[in-house]
């Protein structure tokens, strides 16, 4: 870590923060976020798309501002929430993006903090906050997609190992991922969802392959892994065994925080102003209604966001909010880029081969399964009749 | 910039609500509608209500300027308004006293005080239907005389007409005391409100009484439609938070195949569809509140309005349909949730209007 003095009262850290990122941001990493691919994800495979990118990534790293409020000991800066909070205001003015994308600080760490022995939270919670150790998640199967808790995966007790057989699938980044978090079947003699328990596994362990599945899109973010008597130590298991379950709830809440945020609104330029750019009579009456509806729609599901995640910060809303957002910010993101595609289509100045139009066809294709990961829509609704609603 | 209007403490606010679910729990807003749909009927809203909501100093000066701080305490009536189906002549008082103060005239043939509590009433006349002043020809100002009829949702009881009317340089408001027009009963509306046909026989204003400084009216219109979308959206926010409410009761208590209907998944979605919709309305109407000091807030009043009207509109049919054929029938209250979101939605521009107004400012 730098050794540099961090000012302790509010306004002090505020200048100094201010400072530092005048100084230190490069120009290259501002901008809005428009995929988590915008920012790094290190790892032991890490790459990075600029020389911008790496500068500012080693920057924050070397300020243990990567995960400013985690405490010294596990690999952050120890900044109190006032702190924290006016760290991420001053980087957000400065419109820098985040120094890293990791699923590790997103999802698995709140389970560490919760769930994990300080011996695991010292060995696995400092290499995810210096992006060294890139994770992955290995939930659904092939026969175990919505029915998540029907997963196969089997974790046999041997000794002080457990041997692992079984495939998951969907497992974003899988292929250039250093470990994975499991759920997997360590007792079939109970419920099934009782005999579930969370693994971490190395994916350099023995008998782990993975294999990259083409998407609609034309690209590969999520694999097929395939766990073919793999040894993995006792001493991975997160929690109790059986407590799988449980812990895979607390995780997903996370998750759809992340897809909630990952899918939302990020192009702020309005959806009329695109119609109304195109030449007329491109743009018929009814393109610019559904854009104009389109705009109004995505500010009140911008203004749900801000209000639930308040809500559910402050513990005035319970977690299970997580998943009206996820349903409302994801079917919002399909809408934005079928529209958006859409004006492509109708505008005279793209072609089908510009970088521009293949990005944006890309992305309006992965968008299909904005509201099938993490829990389909079907999914959200069912938690949210159960759980807000409190529907027999 | 406009600086953000006082925005008041929850506790505030929810202080105010129980005052207002007390006043309000004194009428049944359904069974009012009903008894307002009879021929024999002789009042279109509950007095002591409306004595009730006016005690509480909301009521805009309709000399001063219109306190814009005063919005959220407003809305809060209207949210309340419209959960528990209460009829009120409050939005026509409101945009009178807007205009009033606007425009500057003569309150000579009233008593400012009586205006100020609500004692007495002027009703905005072919307003709601023209606030770009692009269609009042049914009324005529010219030469100091007004003339013409028109149809609409007035309260019998009014004292005075604040009519815009077509005149030689544009648009005009003349304030016409309620003896000189002739009032013919048409029926009931969708919502239960009561129509009118007014007719302005050649009547002669004093100059104090008309306004025929075209910009000046425009300009006060402009305030009117920020004030009413706002308030509307309120309005058409509560009615959907009843109407969800017992939505949500009726799936947990009735029975179906021996089993309670909010069991199946069919319509568990359904309802959580519903709620998505209400959530987004309340958030929207709350951020949008706070933006709003003035008439640059249009935007805003208007995104609040038409989303909340589309999703009042879609969840009303939703909670009949949830309700099944009970729903259906003038016995069950929820079909009232229905009609006065069709009637809300349309009062002071539809949805198609209101987008156009927001495709061409931008």
């Amino acid at each position: 870590m730098t050794d540099v003095a961090i000012p302790e009262s509010p306004e002090a850290f505020r200048t100094f923060c201010r400072d530092w990122i005048a100084d230190n941001a490069p120009d290259g990493i501002k901008g809005t976020m428009q995929t988590m691919d915008d920012a790094p994800w290190g790892g032991r495979q890490a790459s990075f798309k600029s020389d911008d990118q790496k500068l500012w990534f080693e920057r924050m790293k070397s300020m243990r501002w990567i995960v400013p409020d985690w405490s010294l000991e596990y690999g952050g800066a120890g900044l109190d929430s006032t702190r924290t909070a006016i760290l991420k205001d001053e980087l957000k003015r400065a419109g820098c993006r985040p120094p890293l994308s990791s699923f590790g600080i997103a999802m698995l760490a709140p389970v560490l903090f919760k769930y994990a022995s300080e011996e695991q939270r010292l060995q696995h919670l400092p290499p995810i906050a210096n992006g060294e150790i890139r994770w992955c998640q290995g939930y659904s199967e092939p026969g175990a997609g919505s029915d998540l808790a029907g997963l196969q995966t089997r974790a046999l007790r041997d000794g002080d190992s457990y041997i692992v057989n079984g495939r998951k699938i969907w497992t974003s980044y899988a292929n250039k991922s250093d470990w994975i978090f499991c759920l997997v079947r360590t007792n079939t003699e109970v419920s099934k969802h009782q005999g579930i328990s969370f693994l971490l596994i190395d994916m350099q362990s023995a008998g782990v392959q993975t294999q990259p599945i083409r998407l609609i899109s034309g690209q590969s973010p999520f694999c097929e892994t395939i766990l073919d008597d793999v040894r993995v130590p006792v001493g991975n298991l997160i929690g109790e065994e059986g407590q799988g379950w449980e812990i895979a709830k607390y995780l997903l809440g996370f998750e759809r925080g992340m897809i909630a945020n990952a899918s939302g609104s990020k192009r702020r330029n309005s959806l009329l102003s695109q119609a109304k750019a195109l030449s007329a009579p491109a743009a018929g009456v009814d393109l610019l209604s559904r854009a104009v509806n389109a705009d109004v729609e995505e500010k009140a599901v911008d203004a749900l966001v801000a209000r639930v995640q308040k809500g559910i910060a402050e513990g005035a809303l319970p977690p299970s909010y997580a998943s009206l957002l996820k349903l409302a910010v994801t079917e919002n993101n399909q809408r934005r880029l079928g529209l958006e595609y859409e004006m492509a289509l109708c505008s005279d100045a793209s072609s089908e081969f510009d970088d521009a139009y293949q990005t944006l066809q890309s992305q309006w294709l992965r968008s299909r399964a904005n509201t099938i990961e993490g829990g389909s829509s079907e999914i959200q609704m069912n938690i949210i009749a159960k759980r807000i609603l409190e529907l027999p | 910039m406009n600086q953000a209007i006082e925005v008041y403490s929850d506790s505030d606010l929810e202080l105010f609500r129980d005052a207002l679910n007390k006043l309000f729990s004194e009428q049944d807003g359904a069974a009012a509608i009903r008894s307002m749909r009879q021929p024999e009927c002789d009042w279109d809203f509950h007095c002591s209500t409306w004595q009730g909501v006016c005690e509480h100093g909301l009521l805009p000066s309709p000399v001063d300027a219109f306190d814009w701080s005063t919005l959220p305490l407003l809305s809060e009536v209207f949210r309340s308004m419209g959960e528990k189906l209460v009829t009120l002549p409050l939005l026509e008082s409101i945009v009178s006293h807007v205009l009033l103060s606007s425009v500057n005239l003569s309150l000579n043939d009233f008593d400012e005080a009586s205006l100020a509590d609500g004692r007495q009433r002027i009703v905005p006349i072919q307003i709601e239907s023209n606030l770009s002043g692009s269609d009042c020809s049914n009324l005529s100002l010219r030469a100091g005389r007004l003339s013409g009829s028109c149809e609409g949702v007035f309260t019998r009881s009014a004292d005075g007409f604040l009519v815009l009317a077509k005149a030689d340089a544009g648009v005009a408001l003349a304030l016409v005391p309620a003896s000189n027009v002739e009032q013919e009963y048409l029926g009931v509306g969708l919502d239960g409100s009561r129509k009118y046909r007014l007719q302005f026989k050649d009547i002669e204003l004093s100059d104090g009484l008309c306004c025929t400084d075209s910009a000046a009216v425009l300009s006060a219109l402009e305030s009117v439609s920020v004030i009413a979308n706002i308030l509307l959206a309120a309005q058409l926010q509560g009615l959907s938070e009843a109407a969800f409410s017992r939505t949500m009761e009726w799936l947990k208590t009735r029975e179906q195949f021996g089993v309670l209907i909010g069991s199946f998944q069919a319509l568990q979605h359904r309802a959580v569809r519903c709620f998505l919709l209400l959530e987004k309305m309340k958030a929207l109407n709350t951020h949008n509140l706070t933006q709003i000091n003035g008439v640059s807030g249009a935007r805003q009043a208007i995104e609040s309005k038409v989303f909340a009207a589309a999703s009042a509109t879609a969840l009303t049919a939703e909670a009949i349909q949830m309700h099944g054929g009970i729903g259906m029938t003038d016995e069950c209250d929820i079909g009232f949730y229905y009609k006065a979101a069709h009637t809300l939605a349309h009062r002071y521009g539809g949805r198609d209007r209101l987008l156009q107004q927001i495709t061409q400012d931008q």
